[in-house]
């Protein structure tokens, strides 16, 4: 069986399904619109988690083209990235359609996606140039981000709002960027309100902070990556 | 005076012995690796290619010559030394060629080209011709990891040859497919290794085709320049220790 990018439709409504159970059964509680929430979150979320592990294996996937070709190398995250985020943007069309069936109303503030989409975009590039730097060095990188992006995801509020945690709680749930941006997805789809600027503003001084160090590393490193074996 | 495409000082070049976790390794693995932690593939080398020049490598293997010649085309980088390339238009064809495998023949041209530094609009125009002259129109839209290996290097042979580079670095890559593809390749290579603005640098044992070829040849042991020189000088000592 084979459906290709179909998956990338279906993979959020059966990941849906399972944390409409665990929230309703498991944390026994209920929330208006939660098909939506959870939609946002997890097709989100997939972009974010997919692009930070293709980045982190995409040069030293590639290992038979950098052996024959001088290319830069901070190329090969950013095509990885492009793809992730075409994906993204493909499977973002659910959330309005679930909107639709869930009587979600359309507001302007829908537009804000673009904003949000761009800054998410540049926190993706610095943390993945980065990746895309240990992933070719560390072997056994790609086994350590697994446990890591499963500990952000529960960290952030995908299937959960931040507001079953204790206001204390909640303080530094804001240091993690993952929050900012699905907040902000949601303020403009669900909530009809701006997005949480000050927040992506976090978020676009990590990527911004991310991308030249992360450049620095590959040019730095152009001519190494190739040795690896 | 001539140019130099190609200027080595004091060249030496290491590979290191990087491995993943080397606990578990010895714990797990009846044969952990013993590479020795640097090996030097490259020693000390100095010397000048000439622009427009046909020059050969020749060494036994392990030499160094396909290290030497992936150093030539920036994918490797001197670990002491100096070294200048004085051109921006350097491929390489080796048989281990650049190819994704899970992307198809066509994207992989592409993929390949833009890699190269040739422009999208390039590509286009060559298209046809590539897809022709390798032979392999009916698999194109295949991923290439399902190409035989004979269908790689004519489809890598193809790409290679159509860009038409002011270097050309190849590693024993001149002989690809059937006798029919080597006859029809051979004549492509011909023209552009002897066109006289084109610097070829050739890796091969094969000793006529290095004294049809070339000018000069460097010859490589165990990663040191055993002599460099004229092509018949070189070849006739060569073969009488072999």
């Amino acid at each position: 069986m084979y459906m290709g990018y179909a998956w990338w439709f279906l993979d959020p409504i059966f990941f849906m399904v399972i944390y409409m159970f665990v929230y309703q059964y498991v944390f026994g509680r209920t929330m208006d619109d939660y098909i939506v929430f959870v939609l946002i979150g997890l097709v989100s979320w997939r972009w974010m988690s997919g692009s930070i592990t293709q980045c982190t294996a995409s040069i030293f996937q590639r290992l038979g083209v950098i052996e024959s070709i001088a290319a830069p190398k901070h190329i090969f995250p950013l095509v990885n990235l492009r793809v992730e985020t075409m994906l993204f943007l493909a499977a973002f069309t659910i959330v309005p359609i679930a909107m639709v069936l869930e009587g979600v109303s359309f507001t302007w503030h829908m537009i804000e996606f673009i904003p949000i989409t761009i800054v998410t975009f540049i926190f993706l590039l610095g943390i993945g140039l980065i990746t895309s730097h240990i992933g070719s060095f560390v072997a056994d990188f790609k086994q350590v981000l697994s446990y890591m992006l499963r500990l952000v995801f529960y960290l952030s509020p995908v299937f959960y709002d931040l507001a079953i945690l204790s206001p204390q709680l909640q303080k530094y749930f804001w240091l993690n960027p993952v929050t900012s941006i699905l907040q902000s997805y949601r303020n403009a789809f669900m909530y009809g309100t701006y997005a949480d600027y000050w927040g992506l503003l976090y978020v676009l001084t990590i990527g911004l902070i991310c991308i030249p160090i992360g450049l620095h590393l590959l040019k730095k490193y152009d001519k190494i990556y190739a040795k690896i074996k | 005076m001539s140019e130099n495409v190609f200027e080595l000082e004091n060249v030496s070049f290491f590979y290191k012995n990087l491995k993943p976790f080397p606990i578990l390794d010895k714990m797990f693995n009846r044969h952990p690796r013993t590479l020795p932690t640097k090996f030097r593939a490259l020693n000390n080398m100095t010397f000048n290619i000439e622009k427009g020049k046909n020059v050969g490598i020749i060494g036994r293997n392990g030499s160094g010559k396909t290290t030497l010649i992936r150093l030539l085309a920036g994918v490797y980088g001197p670990d002491e030394g100096v070294l200048r390339a004085n051109s921006n238009s350097i491929s390489m064809l080796a048989l281990g060629v650049g190819f994704d495998g899970n992307s198809t023949g066509y994207d992989n041209i592409y993929l390949n080209a833009l890699l190269r530094g040739h422009k999208r609009s390039l590509v286009d125009e060559k298209l046809e011709e590539i897809i022709d002259f390798s032979e392999i129109r009916d698999f194109i839209f295949n991923p290439v990891k399902t190409y035989s290996s004979g269908m790689r290097m004519r489809l890598a042979f193809s790409i290679a040859i159509h860009f038409e580079p002011e270097v050309l670095l190849l590693d024993e890559a001149m002989a690809v497919g059937d006798p029919q593809f080597q006859k029809k390749s051979a004549e492509r290579m011909n023209e552009l290794i002897r066109n006289k603005n084109r610097t070829v640098v050739l890796v091969s044992h094969s000793i006529s085709l290095l004294q049809q070829e070339c000018e000069r040849i460097i010859w490589l042991d165990s990663g040191r320049i055993k002599m460099i020189g004229d092509a018949d000088e070189v070849l006739k000592i060569y073969k009488s220790t072999a």
